[in-house]
C-alpha cells in the first residue's frame, strides 16, 4: 500500500499516488492509442494501395526516427528528432494548457512565429547585442553566462510577446464575445503577413540584400547552447521538458490551475460553479491565453536560437498546426504531450527516410492528421471501446442527474 | 364525444413515481386546466400525452379510440398541438416563416411567401388572432409571440390544444388576450387543456379541473363548484411533516438587509420588483413561494450573479448592490443551492477538490500560488466523515455521488467557510429523507451559532418547520409576513398561489 | 492608367476573388445550417489538386471541375459524418481535414507526378484563352471591359452567389436549412430531420470549397502549386463573417478582400504608395474580421445554434 519508496515517489510527482488514484475517465489513455494506432494501421493502407511496401516503409519510417538506438546515423537522428520535438511539444503545451481551460487557442502557429520574431529582434538589436558580446570577452572561460543571459533575454521577450498576442484574443473574447476560435486563426494570419511580408523583408533585413534570405542573423551570444556534438541538438529540448514540468505543475499544485481546470471543465455549462465560488472568470481566462501564447512562442524562440539564428525568408507554417495534433494526441496533458511531441517529432524525423522506399516524406503529416481525425470521433471510439469492454465499472447509485429529476 | 381519455396513466423516473395511475378524460369543446404544485407531475402528464414521454403503464385514447403515441409526430397526427412555455420561435425569422416552417406553402421547390403571408392573414383572421405577419418573431412582445405558437399549431389542424403555463411570461393584458383566444378557439369546437398553478386564472378559464398532488390526482372538479380556497387545499393538502426540534435563540445584529430591490430576469422583465427585508443572525428568514415568482432573481442578485435595476443591497451593513461573488463572500456570504449540477459543484472534480472551492486561496489550502493537496486531503477526509458522505472516498468525483450526497458536499464547502449570512436555496431538493434530515440539523446548528439563514424553498413544511419568520413572495414581491405559529399550510399555500391578496404589502 | 490597364486590373482583382468567394460560400451554406467548417482551406487544397489531377489526364478543364465538386463532396461527407452522425468537435474535425490536406497532397502530387512543389501545367485550363468566355463587345468599355475576356469560373462564381442567394432565402430547403442553424429543436418539433439537412449543407458546400480549390489550379493558374490555396480558405472564412453569413455579403467581402490581395500590383501599376508594405494590406481581411466580431464596425450574428452540436432528443 503506501510504501514510500522510489516509485511512489516518483509516481507522487506526476499526481499519480498511491493507489493509483485518478478516478477519472480510464478510458482517457486509450482514446489516443487507439487513434494513433488507427491511423498508423491506415498508413499502411495507404502504402500498400499506393503499391509500395508498408512494412519496408514503417521500418525506415521508426528505424531512422530517433526512437530506436543503434545504426551509423542515430546521433544525428535522435538530435533531429529532440530539436523537432522541442518545437511541437512547445505548441503542443501551449494548446493543452488553454484545451484545460475549455479554450481553443487554435493560433499557437501565430504566437509561435511572434515569439520567433522577437526572439530575432533582441538576439541582433546592436544594444543588447554589444553588451552581451563584451560581457562575453570580459567573462573569459565563463562566457558561457553571457549567452545564457543573452539567450534568456531573447527567450523571455519572445514568450512576452507570445503571450501578449494571445492575451489580445482573450481580450476580444472576454470583453468582445469575440469566439476564440475565429479570433485566434484572424490574429494568427494577422502575426503571420506582418512578420512575413513586412518586418522580414523590410525594416529586420540587412539593406544590402536584395533577395534576401531573411533578417538579421542573431549574436553568437544569444544562440542556444550545443549538446551532444556533434549533433545540432541543443538546450530546446531541456527548456521545453522543463516547461512541460511548470505546465503540470502549474495546472496540479497552484491555485491558478485549480481554477483554471474547474474553469475548464464547467465551460459547457457557464462556468457557474466556479463563479458562485468567487473565482474570477474573465481574469483566468486572459492569464489563460497569456500563458498559452507564452508557451507557443517558446517553440518559436527555439525555431530562431536553435536552428536557423535569423527569421529566414522561407519560413513555413506548421509548427503550431501540429500543436494542435499533439496536444489532442497527448489528451491536454503535459505528459501526454511530451510524448505526443516526441512521436510526432519521430515521425517527422524518420519520413525523410522513407523517401528511400519511393514515399514523399509528408507521409507523416498524414498519418498525423488521420489521428487528429480519430480522436476528433473520440465519441465513436469510446462507444465502441465500451461496447467491447461488456462489463466496466457501473456504480451501484443512480447517476445523480436522473435522481434529481423532480 | 370525449376527445381526450387517460386511463391509468403511471410514469416512473428513477427514484420518482411521477404519474400515480392517473385517469381522466376530457370532453370535445372543453376547457380543462391541471393544476398542482412544482412536482406534482403534471409537465410530465402532458408531456406523455404529446409523445415526449412514454408513459410506465395506461393507455391513452384520442376521440374514444386507443392509442399509441410514441413520438411528437404521433401526437400531432392525432391533431394535438402544444404551445411550450418555452417558445420554439426564431427571432430573426418573419412571423410567417416561424408559423410555416416544415409546411410551406410552396411552387416547386420555391417557397411561395406570398402565399405564405395570405395563408398566416386568413388564419389569423379566422380565429381573431391578431399577429403581423410580415414583422420579425424577435421584435414582437411576448404575447404576441405566444400567438404565433399558438397560430403554428392551428395551422397543422390541431383540434386538441394543450398550454403549458402559458400564462407564467404574459403582463395581465395579455392574459387577458388570451383567454379571449382559447374561448374564440373553443366556440370553434377545439378542446383545450392547460396547466396552471395561477389559481385565480383557473377559475376564471377553465370549464373543469384537476387537481394533482405528488403525482396523484386529488380529483376533478367543475368550476362552478369551488373556488379557488378549495383548489388551494387540494393542491396543498398536508405533507409528512419531519420532527424538526423548535429551537430559541437570541436574535442578533441585521446580517443582510434589502431595501426596495428591483431585479431583472435574463429576458429583460422585471422579476423582483421592489422586495425590502432583513435577516438577523441567529434567525431563519424563511421565502415561500411557487416556483417562478423571482426567487432565482433574487438569489441571483444575493450572490452576485446580477445587479439589481434599483433598491439596496447590504451585507454586514456595507453595500453590496454592485459587488463581485468573491466580494460577497469575503463579507461573510454563503451559499447553498439547489442546482447542484450547474452551480453547486464541479462534478468532474473530486471530492477533495470541490471541498475547498471558495476558500482555496486561503491557508492552510494554499500558501501563495501553490495549494497543499496534503491538507486539503485532511480538510475532505474530515468533512467526508462529519457530513457521512458515501462512499467515503475523498478521490471520487462529485459526479459519481448521489443527489443527497452531492448536497452534503456543498454544505461541508459552504459551511467551513466563514460566513455570518447563509443562503440557502432549496437546500432539500431531491434528497431523501436522511438527507433532509440532516440538512434541517445542520441549518439549526448554524442558526444556534448566531448566523443569520435566508431560506428559499418551495417545501411549506420546510419553511414553517425551520423558519423563525416567513416571507411570502409572489410575482416578484413580498404580500405576506408572519410566524410559524401564527399560521397554517393552506393559508401560505393560498397566499403562495396568489389567492386573496389584500395589497397587504410590508415593508 | 488607361482603360486597358484598368479592366486588365478589375479582372485580375476578379481572379483573386473567385477562390476566396467559393470558399466564403462554402462556409456561408454549411454555417447557416448550423455547421462550422474550419477544414475549408484544407477542402480547397484537395480540390486545386484534384482539380488538376482530372484536367491532366483528361485534357479538359470540365472534367477537372467535375473532379473538384467529387473530391469536396467526399471530405465534406467525411467531416459531416464526423460532427453530425457522431457529434465530433466541428473544430477538431476540421483541423484533422487541414493537416491531412497539407500531407495527402505533396504526397500525391509526388507519387502521381514525380515532382515537388509544381504540377506539370496544362494547357486546357479555364484560364487559357480558348476557355475563356469572349464578349468582345464590352472590351473598350471603362470598367464593364474587364468582363471581356474572363474564365469560366469568374462567371460561375456569381451564378453560384445568385444561387446560393435564392437558395437560402427563396426555396422551402433553404428555410429549412436556416431554421437548422437557429434553432434545432424548433426544427425537429415541426418535423424537420436536421440531420438530414446538416448532410446536405455540408457535403454541398464542401462541394463548393473544392471548385474554389481548383479555381486556383485549372482557372487562375495552369498547374497545382504546393503551396495552394496558400491561407485563401480562410480569408474565406474571414469573408464569410464579414459578409453576415450572407451570399452576397459574401461576394461583397470576397471583392474587397480580392482587391486588399493585389493591392500590390496595383500599386506597381498607379505607383501611388510605393513604400507600402505588402503585409500591411495582406492583414485587412483578418483585422476587418476582428473589427466586426468585436463589435466596432456594426454588429455581426451568426445564425444561433451555429457550431454547437445537435443531440437528438432523448428522455
Amino acid at each position: 500500500m503506501s510504501e514510500n519508496n522510489f516509485t511512489t515517489k516518483f509516481l507522487k510527482l506526476f499526481g499519480i499516488d498511491n493507489q493509483g488514484h485518478s478516478r477519472r475517465d480510464h478510458l482517457n489513455i486509450w482514446v489516443p492509442l487507439i487513434s494513433v494506432g488507427l491511423a498508423l494501421i491506415l498508413g499502411m493502407i495507404v502504402i500498400a494501395a499506393s503499391g509500395r511496401n508498408p512494412f519496408q516503409a514503417y521500418g525506415l519510417l521508426f528505424g531512422d526516427s530517433g526512437l530506436i538506438p543503434g545504426g551509423p546515423a542515430w546521433r544525428r537522428e535522435f538530435a533531429e528528432l529532440l530539436i523537432k520535438s522541442a518545437m511541437y511539444i512547445a505548441t503542443g503545451l501551449s494548446v493543452a494548457l488553454a484545451f484545460k481551460g475549455g479554450l481553443f487557442n487554435i493560433g499557437a502557429e501565430g504566437q509561435f512565429w511572434v515569439g520567433a520574431i522577437v526572439a530575432t529582434f533582441f538576439g541582433y538589436w546592436s544594444p543588447v547585442a554589444h553588451t552581451f558580446g563584451a560581457m562575453y570577452i570580459a567573462l573569459g572561460s565563463f562566457g558561457w553566462i553571457a549567452q545564457l543571459l543573452h539567450g534568456a533575454i531573447c527567450i523571455i521577450m519572445g514568450m512576452l510577446a507570445g503571450g501578449a498576442w494571445a492575451a489580445v484574443a482573450g481580450y476580444l473574447y472576454v470583453k468582445r464575445g469575440v469566439n476564440i476560435v475565429i479570433g485566434t486563426i484572424m490574429l494568427n494570419w494577422i502575426a503571420w503577413f506582418l512578420i512575413t511580408s513586412w518586418l522580414v523583408i523590410g525594416p529586420m533585413t540587412p539593406p544590402s540584400q536584395t533577395f534576401t534570405s531573411g533578417t538579421f542573423y542573431v549574436a553568437d551570444t544569444a544562440k542556444l547552447l550545443r549538446i551532444l556534438m556533434p549533433t545540432r541538438l541543443n538546450t530546446s529540448i531541456l527548456l521545453v521538458l522543463l516547461a512541460a514540468y511548470a505546465t503540470w505543475f502549474l495546472l496540479y499544485k497552484t491555485t491558478i490551475g485549480y481554477e483554471i481546470r474547474a474553469i475548464g471543465y464547467t465551460a459547457n455549462i457557464g462556468m457557474e460553479a466556479p463563479r458562485a465560488q468567487g473565482i474570477n472568470i474573465s481574469r483566468r481566462i486572459m492569464q489563460l491565453m497569456f500563458l498559452s501564447g507564452a508557451l507557443a512562442a517558446l517553440g518559436g524562440t527555439f525555431f530562431i536560437l536553435g536552428m536557423q539564428y535569423q527569421f529566414p525568408n522561407t519560413a513555413i507554417m506548421g509548427y503550431g498546426w501540429t500543436g494542435i495534433g499533439v496536444a489532442l494526441i497527448g489528451q491536454s496533458e503535459p505528459m501526454g504531450v511530451v510524448l505526443a511531441g516526441l512521436f510526432i517529432g519521430a515521425l517527422r524525423t524518420g519520413a525523410t527516410s522513407m523517401q528511400v522506399a519511393n514515399i514523399p516524406k509528408t507521409f507523416s503529416d498524414i498519418i498525423e492528421g488521420m489521428a487528429v481525425g480519430f480522436i476528433a470521433m473520440q465519441v465513436a471510439v469510446r462507444y465502441y471501446l465500451v461496447k467491447i469492454i461488456q462489463h466496466h465499472h457501473t456504480r451501484r447509485d443512480p447517476p445523480a442527474d436522473q435522481e434529481a429529476a423532480a | 364525444m370525449k376527445a381526450l381519455e387517460v386511463r391509468n396513466i403511471s410514469k416512473m423516473f428513477p427514484g420518482n413515481l411521477a404519474n400515480d395511475n392517473i385517469s381522466f378524460s376530457v370532453e370535445k369543446g372543453e376547457i380543462f386546466a391541471i393544476v398542482g404544485e412544482n412536482g406534482a407531475g403534471k409537465s410530465t402528464l402532458m408531456n406523455i400525452i404529446y409523445g415526449i414521454y412514454t408513459p410506465s403503464g395506461g393507455d391513452i385514447l384520442v376521440n374514444e379510440n386507443e392509442v399509441n403515441i410514441r413520438s411528437v409526430e404521433d401526437a400531432i397526427k392525432l391533431r394535438m398541438g402544444m404551445v411550450h412555455q418555452e417558445f420554439m420561435l426564431i427571432p430573426r425569422f418573419t412571423v410567417t416563416q416561424n408559423i410555416v416552417i416544415g409546411d410551406e406553402p410552396h411552387k416547386g421547390i420555391f417557397l411561395d411567401y406570398g402565399r405564405a403571408v395570405r395563408e398566416v392573414r386568413e388564419l389569423s383572421e379566422r380565429v381573431s388572432l391578431t399577429v403581423d405577419a410580415t414583422a420579425l418573431a424577435g421584435d414582437l412582445p411576448v404575447g404576441v409571440q405566444q400567438r404565433i405558437e399558438i397560430l403554428k399549431v392551428l395551422r397543422r389542424g390541431a383540434e386538441i390544444l394543450i398550454f403549458d403555463e402559458p400564462t407564467a411570461v404574459l403582463t395581465p393584458e395579455e392574459t387577458v388576450e388570451l383567454f379571449v383566444t382559447m374561448r374564440k378557439l373553443q366556440a370553434e369546437g377545439k378542446t383545450i387543456l392547460f396547466i396552471s398553478h395561477k389559481l385565480k386564472e383557473v377559475m376564471e378559464i377553465a370549464d373543469r379541473i384537476a387537481v394533482l398532488r405528488r403525482g396523484k390526482l386529488q380529483g376533478i372538479v367543475n368550476k362552478k363548484d369551488t373556488n379557488e380556497e378549495e383548489l388551494a387545499r387540494m393542491m396543498v393538502g398536508r405533507n409528512v411533516v419531519l420532527e424538526i426540534p423548535k429551537v430559541d435563540v437570541e436574535v442578533g445584529a441585521v446580517a443582510f438587509a434589502c431595501h426596495d430591490l428591483h431585479v431583472r430576469n435574463n429576458r429583460g422583465y422585471e422579476a423582483v420588483k421592489g422586495m425590502s427585508f432583513d435577516v438577523h443572525g441567529g434567525e431563519i428568514v424563511g421565502i415561500a413561494g411557487v416556483q417562478g415568482n423571482g426567487q432565482d432573481e433574487l438569489v441571483n442578485a444575493m450572490i452576485g450573479f446580477s445587479h439589481p435595476v434599483s433598491g439596496s443591497m447590504e451585507l454586514n451593513g456595507k453595500n453590496m448592490r454592485m459587488v463581485t461573488t468573491a466580494q460577497l463572500r469575503k463579507e461573510g456570504m454563503s451559499y447553498i443551492t439547489e442546482d447542484r449540477a450547474r452551480r453547486g459543484l464541479v462534478m468532474p472534480y473530486t471530492i477533495r477538490e470541490n471541498s475547498v472551492m471558495g476558500q482555496h486561496l486561503s491557508r492552510p489550502f494554499s500558501k501563495g500560488i501553490r495549494m497543499d493537496y496534503d491538507k486539503i486531503g485532511e480538510f475532505a477526509e474530515g468533512k467526508v466523515k462529519e457530513y457521512d458522505i458515501r462512499p467515503g472516498d475523498v478521490y471520487d468525483t462529485a459526479g459519481s455521488l448521489s443527489g443527497g450526497n452531492q448536497q452534503k458536499l456543498i454544505l461541508a464547502r459552504e459551511l467551513s467557510m466563514p460566513h455570518n449570512f447563509l443562503i440557502a436555496s432549496q437546500p432539500t431538493r431531491g434528497l431523501d429523507v436522511g438527507a433532509t434530515e440532516f440538512v434541517y440539523r445542520k441549518l439549526l446548528e448554524e442558526k444556534m451559532a448566531g448566523k443569520a439563514i435566508l431560506l428559499i424553498s418551495l417545501e411549506l413544511s420546510e419553511i414553517l418547520g425551520l423558519s423563525d419568520r416567513i416571507l411570502v413572495m409572489f410575482e416578484g414581491r413580498i404580500v405576506g409576513e408572519t410566524t410559524p405559529d401564527k399560521t397554517t399550510e393552506e393559508a401560505l399555500g393560498l397566499l403562495m398561489l396568489g389567492v386573496g391578496i389584500d395589497e397587504k404589502v410590508q415593508s | 492608367m488607361n482603360i486597358v490597364q484598368i479592366n486588365l486590373t478589375i479582372a485580375q482583382m476578379l481572379d483573386y476573388t473567385m477562390p476566396i468567394l467559393f470558399a466564403a460560400l462554402c462556409g456561408v451554406l454549411s454555417e447557416n445550417a448550423g455547421v462550422v467548417n474550419i477544414g475549408l482551406d484544407g477542402i480547397m487544397r484537395f480540390g486545386a489538386f484534384f482539380g488538376l489531377l482530372g484536367a491532366f489526364f483528361s485534357h479538359s478543364p470540365w472534367i477537372g471541375l467535375l473532379f473538384g465538386i467529387g473530391i469536396g463532396c467526399l471530405v465534406g461527407a467525411l467531416h459531416a459524418f464526423i460532427t453530425i452522425r457522431w457529434n465530433g468537435d466541428q473544430t477538431v474535425s476540421g483541423v484533422a481535414i487541414n493537416v491531412i490536406a497539407v500531407g495527402l497532397m505533396t504526397y500525391l502530387l509526388e507519387f502521381v507526378f514525380s515532382t515537388t512543389g509544381y504540377s506539370p501545367q496544362i494547357e486546357n485550363y479555364f484560364g487559357a484563352q480558348a476557355y475563356r468566355v469572349h464578349l468582345p463587345f464590352l472590351a473598350r468599355i471603362p470598367l464593364l471591359g474587364a468582363f471581356s475576356n474572363l474564365s469560366f469560373m469568374i462567371w460561375f462564381g456569381f451564378i453560384c452567389t445568385v444561387l446560393m442567394h435564392v437558395l437560402l432565402y427563396h426555396t422551402v430547403l433553404g428555410l429549412r436549412i436556416r431554421t437548422c442553424g437557429e434553432n434545432p429543436k424548433a426544427a425537429t418539433t415541426l418535423g424537420i430531420n436536421v440531420f438530414r439537412i446538416r448532410w446536405f449543407a455540408v457535403v454541398a458546400g464542401a462541394a463548393l470549397a473544392g471548385i474554389g480549390g481548383a479555381t486556383l489550379s485549372i482557372s487562375s493558374f495552369s498547374g497545382f502549386s504546393d503551396s495552394m490555396p496558400n491561407g485563401v480558405g480562410f480569408i474565406g472564412l474571414a469573408a464569410m463573417i464579414f459578409g453576415k453569413w450572407t451570399p452576397f455579403g459574401a461576394l461583397g467581402a470576397a471583392l474587397l478582400f480580392g482587391t486588399g490581395q493585389i493591392v500590390q500590383s496595383i500599386i506597381a501599376v498607379t505607383g501611388i504608395a510605393p513604400k507600402l508594405a505588402p503585409g500591411l494590406t495582406l492583414i485587412l481581411p483578418y483585422v476587418l474580421t476582428l473589427a466586426v466580431l468585436a463589435g466596432f464596425v456594426g454588429k455581426s450574428i451568426a445564425p444561433a445554434a451555429d457550431g454547437l452540436p445537435y443531440y437528438k432528443e432523448q428522455r
